[in-house]
């Protein structure tokens, strides 16, 4: 009984982390068109930016680590994505690509490649039956949890999430409209930087902080994107939670490399099956037969 | 003077298609835009817009001078567009798509929008993707008309539209314009229709104005509607 609910609470906490990861993805993708592949790469400046700032206190740390993702967003976006977005999606995937492999080395000269690792600001656990799990990972999930249901209400119960939306479903007709694509694009790309440094940030804890710590998260952050239908912003995270469902499934059976092996073969055969990805509103889903 | 063209050239890239087109309007006047397939008319609103680039020439909107690729600027002096695909905002709903327009709206409408089309007042919150050809081009006009503009600019009103929408668009078009003092823009493939919604028409070829006058008399002038033949 409690090795389930340790399960459950395993891959609600990888879920939860990677939800916020694809949250961001799917908004890049979805207003600015562009593949970013340097997501993983914003969520290790959150770790070092957490490791930089071990000895202040945590929630302070968090709140200026968050602030830097949104100015490097706004640097990223203004300084080089602005740039290439008419010069096709190469271009675009070419200068994420660029920008990852800037952030790791980066990283490596300021850090080294070592291992780092900071400490949790809560050390305890809670005790649930007979099973105890990490107070801080509690915390984060109900936190990422609170953090992701806020962005979906902004963005689909606001007048500024309803431009957004506009903005992501037809940018020229936006522009009719006098919604500004520039500011859009700017605004859209820093919250998304900011959240994906965010999520590098809660979970460093958790981590061996390293250069290369957020490759990891860039293939099924992608997966849980593709499997969602496109320009849904609720998707992602549904996608999130399906991609590692099947994932600790998987692993209940199966050792790491196996599973990671087989997840990603379906995912790939899922996608090309389904390329427009899954409605997840049944609404929706039945006016479109 | 609401709208004050001077020798307007447009394209896309390197091609020139406009080829120095004027032309003024005054506040609540209509203009039909006729003329063969592929003679420039969607190339000019498109230019006027702001949405192809205007290599030479300048548009005035009530005298306030409007940069090339500014369709903001257009929106903030009350101009707006429906463009010949529609332009629905698919995975938004109906009622969100008005709200959309009313959020950014110039003025305030006097247009009571779901009174004006009862067919979208039913399918409020159905994604404006899923509705029919003559749905969405509902939607694409009472988004525009929600505004509150003082000059709309349609491109392709009756395109793939059964005759019944076409009429209940044409009557909304005429009452709205006629009552609340809206300029109007329009392009249809249709001259008859067109010239039944505008007072003003202008017809263009090779990209540019070959002849303009009044709708009441050139509806009957033979050699007139030989320049629309095809």
């Amino acid at each position: 009984m409690s090795g389930s609910i340790q399960v459950l609470l395993d891959f609600v906490w990888v879920s939860a982390g990677l939800a916020l990861v694809a949250f961001s993805l799917g908004l890049i993708l979805g207003e600015l068109k562009i593949v970013n592949v340097a997501q993983g790469d914003l969520m290790m400046v959150g770790a070092y930016c957490m490791y930089s700032m071990r000895a202040l206190p945590f929630a302070l740390a968090l709140l200026i680590t968050f602030i830097i993702g949104l100015l490097l967003g706004l640097l990223l976006e203004r300084g080089v994505l602005r740039w290439v977005y008419d010069k096709g999606f190469i271009a675009t995937l070419l200068a994420t690509w660029g920008i990852g492999i800037v952030l790791e080395q980066v990283a490596a000269v300021l850090f080294t490649v070592s291992q780092k690792g900071i400490d949790p600001p809560l050390s305890g656990q809670i005790v649930i039956g007979e099973l105890t799990y990490p107070t801080y990972r509690i915390v984060v999930i109900c936190g990422i949890a609170a953090l992701l249901g806020a962005l979906l209400l902004l963005v689909y119960r606001t007048s500024l999430g309803l431009r957004l939306r506009a903005s992501i479903d037809n940018v020229e007709m936006a522009a009719i409209m006098g919604i500004s694509p520039q500011r859009t694009f700017a605004m859209v790309f820093s919250v998304a930087t900011a959240l994906a440094v965010l999520a590098g940030a809660l979970i460093a804890p958790t981590l061996a902080i390293t250069p290369t710590l957020g490759l990891s998260f860039l293939a099924p952050a992608f997966f849980a994107v593709l499997v969602a239908k496109q320009g849904s912003l609720a998707g992602p995270v549904i996608g999130a939670v399906a991609v590692e469902f099947t994932f600790t499934m998987l692993q209940a059976y199966l050792n790491v490399t196996m599973a990671e092996a087989i997840l990603f073969g379906l995912l790939a055969l899922f996608i090309a099956i389904k390329p427009q990805g899954i409605s997840w509103s049944w609404k929706t889903a039945r006016r479109e037969t | 003077m609401l709208v004050n063209a001077r020798d307007i050239i447009g394209g896309y890239g390197a091609i020139r298609i406009v080829n120095g087109v004027s032309f003024t309007l005054e506040a609540g006047e209509t203009l039909a835009l006729l003329g063969r397939n592929g003679v420039g008319k969607t190339t000019l609103l498109r230019t006027l817009m702001g949405l192809a680039d205007r290599f030479s020439g300048t548009l005035e909107i009530d005298g306030q001078p409007v940069a090339a690729r500014d369709p903001r600027k257009l929106a903030r002096l009350g101009v707006t567009f429906v463009p010949d695909n529609r332009g629905v905002f698919a995975r938004l709903t109906v009622a969100e798509n008005i709200e959309l327009a009313r959020g950014c709206a110039y003025a305030e409408t006097p247009v009571d929008v779901y009174a004006l089309f009862p067919d979208l007042a039913t399918r409020r919150d159905q994604p404006a993707g899923t509705l029919s050809g003559g749905q969405q081009q509902q939607v694409a006009i009472a988004r525009a008309l929600s505004v509150g503009p003082r000059l709309l600019i349609i491109d392709e009103l009756s395109q793939g539209l059964q005759p019944s929408i076409v009429q209940s668009l044409t009557q909304a078009l005429i009452e709205v314009t006629r009552q609340h003092g809206l300029a109007l823009i329009l392009v249809d493939q249709n001259p008859q229709l067109a010239m039944q919604i505008c007072t003003k028409v202008m017809v263009m070829q090779r990209g540019e104005v070959v002849a303009e006058g009044a709708s009441a008399t050139l509806a009957n002038d033979k050699s007139f509607l030989d320049l629309l033949i095809v």
